[in-house]
Order: structure tokens, then C-alpha cells, then sequence
């Protein structure tokens, strides 16, 4: 069975006094250590459909299921719990928290949730993988733009969730930070986990075992 | 669970992260704490000083020296030492007239500023046989009594380190002290006519001659009086008047009417500078956390992707709020402290209305509602705050660019 399932998922916005489809009755679904990655223009809709699965955003019209279960049934604190511990959703831009340390950022879902942090010998390991090790202690305005990234990936990936979902997670990084980038994406759904990957560079997409096109709030291609 | 004791964590970590605006926010609720407590305890000590003095005015009207109306005033209701007399005669003549159920006199001098007290007090000599006004405010009786040499001092009279007080160089013994009358009274000293002939002399000696001592007798300075159950006081008034001349009268009651008046415009000033601050205070803390929203906004889009709930991301800002809030609501309180008690004299002389510290109790209730006052402002302004957020869209999503 799929993990992630969306049925005819609409998103309505209104410009202008005018309601448009910004998310145009989408159809998807995605299995463990699949990775998936979505492309389109800027105002395609793609953050929008991510907000859509992620139960973040209602839709105006459709169903997402999470292992089966409509997210419509689910209440806040359930779907915040799954949020918390089975799909880590990286958002575009800078998503750490600025009062707390690196070190303190990568465990804070575990201090939300309450469950048991992750032993430092895990959080040595993935740390290490993504080079991140020396800045642990460090305040997020003390990293670079990478860097930044990498320890953004490091609170998603720690405890091994089911969906890791990243919307443009290269798109302000050189090519060297964007295949490292990647290579560690591509590790994670090795390893069984699903992974969503959004992006509008085209020469990132080989690392996908299935690409999606997106146009005008519809998965238009399969490239 | 550890939910609580996190969020107060994460709390306390925003607001050190970002001590501009949790400095703002503090001194918004400084303001507001500062400006309830001491408010709250001028108004307690208005009320509590004027209630105190009509308690005390044991007399109905008091006879003055047609030209010693504004000093008698003086004297009563600031303390400010002042000397004048008129004849004896009233005295026994006002004591005669129908409608009064008693009557009493008192002689008015003063003390050097280099005497007893740093600064000169009213010296009043009283007749202890027909007294009626000072004898029931002693609160602390010496086992003599006011016998000749000794005298009962005001409140706020300090006696020397040897427990006398001392006039125009002799020391006085002091047979007993009064109760807080918030009055003028209270920085004056009283003594049997005979102690005023002594200090007379003295005073004399040195070259202050207030009257002749061997004239002491045949002078009075106000005559006071209490009429009986009903009695009509103008009428009383009017046959003192046809006997007398060169006399006024001052009337309690229009005394204490005219005090109440001027505290009810000083009360008045002190109800819109208060409701003004307090209202500054929320105004600036809910515009604070409306100006940082923005700011907030990805945090909370932040907090909600790592899976907090709505009611986790309120509990969160509401910590922020309340310790921010209480926070800065005691530091004013401690600044209303260091400004009501060391000032309490300065205050009070400059307000020119009787003026008494309220029980500590009030005083205590009136620190504890600042703080808690200031705490809800701080919790309402960031539960607000929060709540906006939570009914917006946008809220739950980031953007492109944010
Ligand atoms: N909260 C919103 N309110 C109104 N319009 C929105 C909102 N979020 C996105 N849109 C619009 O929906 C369209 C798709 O936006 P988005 O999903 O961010 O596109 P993409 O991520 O592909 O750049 C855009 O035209 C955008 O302006
Ligand atoms: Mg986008």
C-alpha cells in the first residue's frame, strides 16, 4: 500500500476578487524508498500541493491519506504528531529556529513531541555525513547558507522517518553543496524512506526514480 | 509530561535571544505596574489622610484672630509653624454661649529650626482641665502624664537620642505621643500653659519674644469648640460674633469640604495620568507583538512543520508573554517601591493635602494587582497576537521568498 495517497486534491485561491486553482485536481501516491521529484515553474503550485499533503493547508476539494486514514478525520494534535515523527517536511528558505543552537534545532521535534531523543552516537553520525559536525553549538547566524541546509536536513532525516519532503532544497546552493545535497536524499530512500524532492533545476532530476512535471496546478508529464 | 516546563524553556530562550524586543515589552509593562501601584497608594493615602483628619477634628468650629485665618489653616493642614494671639476673653465668653456643649484654648508659638527637630515645629500649649480635642489621640501614654516640664509630641516629631526634646536650649521630657492625625498636627509639640511659660523665657532670653511672659495668661490664640447634639453653628456663630469683635471662625466641616475638594482634583489628575499609562502599557504590548509579526509568522509556520500543535504554539507565545509580563510588572513594583516610601515626606508636603500611608496590607495588595495586571496584558497581547495567526491561511504555509 502506498504511504501517501492524494484523490483529485483542489486548491482554491482567490486574486483579484477572482478564485483560481492554484493546486488543479492532482491525483498522486508514493511507496517507502521511492523518490520523487516534482518540477515547475515558479507559481505552478507545487508549494501549495506540498502544503496539501502535509496537512498544513486544507484542500477545498479532495482527500490525502496517510497510511490509509484521511487526513480530514485526523485532528490537529494527531496530524501535528505525524508531522513530528513520520513525514519531515523541509520547507523552502531558511527554516531553523534562531534562539536555539544547531545541536538544539536537530533535536527540538524530539523535544516537541516529547519521545525519545535519538543517542549521540546517531546524531554524531548524521552530523558527520552532512559535515556538520564542528557546528553543533554554533547559532544558526552564525552558518552559511549551506550549512544552514544541511543542519535543516539533519533534524529531517535523524530518526529515520517515512516521507521526507523538501521543497527547492538546493535552490540557493552551489553544485558542489547541491550534489552532497542530493547523494544524501538519494542515501535516505535507499535505506526505505519516501522522498519528495520540488525543484526548478532541471539538471538535479536524474537522481529521482520517478519525476513529475508540474504546470498551472496539474501534474502535467511524466518527464 | 515535560510539555510545560519546554515551552517555558523555549520561552525564556526567545526573549534572551532577542532583548530588544523583550526590553520593549518589559518596559511597557514597567510602565503599567509602576504607574498602578504608585497611583493606587497616592490615592489609598489621600483617602486614608483626609478620612483620618476628620476623624481626629474632635472640634465643630475654631475661633481665630480675624487677620490668623490663612495661618490657622497653615497649621492644621501643612504643619507650617505659625505664631498669633488675640485676648483671653473670648475664651471664657465663648464658653457662656447657648448651643455650646464645650469649649477649650490653645496658644500657638514655635520652635528655632536648631532646636529638637531639624526643622521648627508648632508649639502648642493646651489646657489640660477643658481639653477635648488632643487628649483622646494619645497613643502612647507615659506613666506621668502631662505634668508641668514634660510635653506629648505629634507623630512625626523625632525626639534626641535621650528621648526629650529640646526648646530654645532646655530639654523637655515627653510624657506622651499621638496617633498619625495627617494633619498638620503631627509635627506639633503640646505642653500645659505652665511648660510655655517656661519656654517662653527662654525663648525670651535668647531674643525671641513671641509675647510678654507675664502677659501669657491674658492671651489666647483659637478657642475651640464643640457644640451640642443639633445645635445650629452659624447661630452659635452669630451670638459669639455680637459679643467679640476681631474675630473669625473656621468651621471643620468646610475645612474638611474644602480639602475633599481640592483631593477630588488631585484624585482626578492621578485616575487619567493612571488610566493614560495603563492604556499606553497594553497599546504598546499588543503593538509590539503586532509590529514582530511578521517575524513570528515563519517561526510559528516553523513550529507547525516540526509538528506542534495550535495549542503547543499558544502555549508558547503565552510563556513569552507571561514572563515578559510579570517580569517587567515587578521591576515596577520595585520602582513604585523606591519611589513611594523614600518620597512619602516630599510627596506629601508637596501635595498640600493630609496625606497617611495606607495599612501594608493595602499597600501589599496594590504591588501584587500591578504585577497581576501587568501579566494579563502581557499574556492577552500574545495570546492575541497568536490567535491572529492561528485564524490566517498563511500561518500554516511558507510562502516562495519568505
Ligand atoms: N495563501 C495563498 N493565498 C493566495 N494565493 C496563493 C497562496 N499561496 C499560493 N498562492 C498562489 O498559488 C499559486 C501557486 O503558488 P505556489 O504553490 O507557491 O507555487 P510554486 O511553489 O510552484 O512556486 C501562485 O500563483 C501563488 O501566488
Ligand atoms: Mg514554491
Amino acid at each position: 500500500m502506498a504511504f501517501l495517497e492524494a484523490q483529485k486534491l483542489v486548491k482554491e485561491y482567490k486574486r483579484r476578487g477572482k478564485s483560481f486553482r492554484a493546486v488543479d485536481n492532482i491525483d498522486f501516491s508514493i511507496n517507502p524508498g521511492e523518490f520523487v521529484m516534482i518540477e515547475g515553474e515558479s507559481g505552478s503550485g507545487k508549494t501549495t500541493f506540498l502544503n496539501l499533503i502535509t496537512g498544513l493547508t486544507d484542500p477545498t476539494s479532495g482527500v490525502v491519506l496517510i497510511d490509509g486514514r484521511s487526513l480530514k478525520d485526523t485532528g490537529d494534535k494527531e496530524i501535528s504528531k505525524i508531522r513530528n515523527e513520520k513525514i519531515k517536511y523541509i520547507p523552502q528558505g531558511e527554516s531553523l529556529l534562531s534562539a536555539l543552537t544547531v545541536r538544539e534545532n536537530i533535536l527540538f521535534p524530539f523535544t516537541i513531541g516529547g519521545t525519545k531523543r535519538p543517542s549521540d552516537e546517531r546524531l554524531l553520525e548524521v552530523a558527520g555525513k552532512l559535515g556538520i559536525a564542528e557546528l553543533l553549538d554554533e547559532y544558526p547566524s552564525e552558518l552559511s547558507g549551506g550549512e544552514m541546509r544541511r543542519a535543516t536536513i539533519a533534524r529531517a532525516v535523524i530518526n529515520k522517518p517515512s516521507l521526507i519532503i523538501a521543497d527547492e532544497p538546493t535552490g540557493s546552493l552551489d553544485s558542489a553543496n547541491t550534489s552532497k545535497v542530493m547523494d544524501i536524499f538519494r542515501e535516505i530512500a535507499a535505506e526505505g524512506t519516501a522522498v519528495i524532492v520540488v525543484t526548478h533545476q532541471k539538471e538535479t532530476l536524474g537522481y529521482a526514480s520517478r519525476v513529475l512535471g508540474m504546470s498551472k496546478g496539474r501534474f502535467a508529464s511524466a518527464i | 509530561m515535560s510539555g510545560l516546563r519546554d515551552s517555558f524553556r523555549f520561552g525564556i530562550r526567545n526573549i534572551r535571544k532577542r532583548p530588544y524586543r523583550s526590553f520593549c515589552l518589559m518596559l511597557a509593562a514597567v510602565i503599567g505596574s509602576y504607574a498602578l501601584f504608585v497611583g493606587m497608594s497616592l490615592k489609598a493615602s489621600l483617602n486614608n489622610g483626609i478620612n483620618r483628619m476628620q476623624e481626629r477634628m474632635g472640634a465643630d468650629l475654631m475661633i481665630v484672630p480675624e487677620t490668623s485665618e490663612i495661618e490657622a489653616r497653615n497649621i492644621l493642614l501643612t504643619g507650617e509653624p505659625e505664631f498669633f494671639y488675640m485676648d483671653a476673653s473670648v475664651a471664657s465668653m465663648a464658653a457662656d454661649v447657648e448651643g455650646v456643649e464645650c469649649s477649650t484654648s490653645q496658644f500657638y508659638f514655635t520652635s528655632l529650626s536648631s532646636d529638637c527637630c531639624s526643622t521648627r515645629v508648632q508649639l502648642i500649649a493646651f489646657d489640660p482641665d477643658t481639653d477635648f480635642v488632643i487628649g483622646p489621640w494619645i497613643s502612647e501614654k507615659a506613666t506621668s502624664g502631662v505634668s508641668d516640664g514634660s510635653v506629648i509630641i505629634g507623630s512625626e516629631v523625632t525626639p534626641l537620642s535621650n528621648g526629650k526634646v529640646k526648646f530654645y536650649d532646655n530639654e523637655y521630657s515627653v510624657a506622651g505621643k499621638l496617633g498619625e492625625t495627617a494633619s498638620g498636627l503631627d509635627h506639633s509639640v503640646f505642653m500645659s500653659r505652665a511648660t510655655m511659660h517656661e519656654i517662653l523665657n527662654d525663648a525670651k532670653d535668647k531674643g525671641y519674644q513671641f509675647l510678654n511672659p507675664e502677659d501669657d495668661g491674658s492671651f489666647v490664640s483659637t478657642v475651640l469648640i464643640r457644640v451640642n447634639k443639633g445645635a445650629d453653628i452659624t447661630a452659635v456663630e452669630k451670638e459669639i460674633f455680637k459679643k467679640a469683635s476681631g474675630i473669625k471662625f473656621i468651621e471643620t466641616d468646610k475645612l474638611i469640604n474644602d480639602v475633599s475638594l481640592k483631593l477630588g482634583s488631585v484624585e482626578k489628575i492621578i485616575n487619567i495620568t493612571l488610566t493614560v499609562l495603563l492604556v499606553f502599557s497594553f497599546l504598546t504590548m499588543i503593538l509590539f507583538f503586532s509590529v514582530i509579526f511578521h517575524e513570528r509568522k515563519k517561526e510559528f509556520a516553523v513550529l507547525r512543520i516540526l509538528g506542534t500543535s495550535s495549542d503547543r504554539i499558544c502555549l508558547f507565545s503565552l510563556t513569552e508573554g507571561i514572563t515578559v509580563g510579570a517580569a517587567g510588572g515587578i521591576a515596577g513594583l520595585i520602582l513604585g517601591i523606591l519611589t513611594v516610601f523614600p518620597f512619602n515626606h516630599y510627596i506629601e508636603n508637596s501635595l498640600d493635602v493630609p496625606y497617611l500611608m495606607p495599612a501594608a496590607i493595602t499597600v501589599i495588595f496594590y504591588g501584587i494587582l500591578g504585577v497581576l495586571v501587568t501579566t494579563l496584558f502581557g499574556s492577552l497581547s500574545s495570546f492575541l497576537s497568536t490567535l491572529s495567526l492561528a485564524h490566517a491561511e498563511t500561518y500554516y504555509t511558507m510562502r516562495a521568498g519568505e
